[in-house]
């Protein structure tokens, strides 16, 4: 990348305005998708949206400072091991892959919370997991592609 | 070789044309996708998974296995990525 655009109007309106909109709205459909439509993976792709438009419309060092790329390529990992992972802990604990019942989370016949049950405590991580996931992933392609690559192996 | 494409692309619409009429109406409850297992993901995910939201409930619960796969195929696109975009000093002779 060469470098950000020269507008301050630009500048200044992403920065004060879409960003902090983008991310929060991202937010609001990771948490809200179990009520809502929404979920993993629109929050993550809504999240990437706003990654994006900063390394676009914004100075590429500051930017980098938040997510720089080999941070990205931890969180892809780390996104894809908390799904594998939450699928994997039930089988040690005579459960199937995936099984969120089986989770080894002290319960009240299925009941963590009166909001939340196993399964759905479950769901829910799994989702976050995703959203990190493919943000990560969506946001590395782009910095790959555009040659932001000063601190990659 | 103009007309062949366009008699193919005739022919295609036609026989789409032509099957269009043996699908099932929209949201007919007799329809083969709705008598086999959504009718009991809509009557019990809530009791079981404990969300509101079926399409989540499904997604996430009960195809979870199809959403982990899904998961790992975004995260090989950046794994490709990686492998094939970064920069390498080949001259440097490491491979």
């Amino acid at each position: 990348m060469k470098g950000p655009f020269e507008s301050i109007v630009l500048q200044f309106i992403v920065r004060v305005f879409m960003l902090p909109f983008i991310l929060l709205f991202a937010l609001y459909v990771l948490v809200h998708g179990e009520l809502s439509p929404g979920g993993g993976f629109q929050a993550g792709a809504i999240m990437a949206a706003a990654l994006l438009l900063g390394r676009i419309c914004l100075d590429l060092q500051q930017t980098e400072r938040w997510f720089p790329t080999s941070t990205l390529r931890a969180l892809s990992v780390a996104g894809l091991l908390i799904f594998f992972l939450v699928g994997l802990v039930p089988v040690f604990n005579a459960g199937d892959f995936l099984d969120y019942a089986a989770l080894p989370i002290p319960n009240d016949d299925g009941q963590v919370s009166p909001h939340f049950t196993l399964r759905s405590a479950g769901l829910f991580v799994v989702e976050v997991g995703i959203a990190l996931g493919v943000m990560a992933s969506l946001t590395l392609i782009f910095d790959y592609l555009s040659e932001n690559t000063r601190d990659a192996g | 070789m103009r007309w062949l494409l366009w008699t193919f692309l005739a022919g295609v619409a036609a026989l789409l044309i032509y099957v269009e009429g043996d699908l099932p109406d929209r949201g007919d409850p007799a329809a083969p996708a709705n008598v086999h297992v959504s009718q009991e993901y809509l009557e019990r995910s809530e009791e079981e998974v404990g969300i509101p939201n079926v399409v989540s409930a499904v997604l996430a619960d009960y195809r979870s296995y199809d959403t982990l796969g899904e998961t790992v195929v975004i995260f090989t696109a950046g794994l490709a990525s990686f492998f094939i975009l970064t920069k390498r000093g080949r001259d440097e002779g490491s491979v």
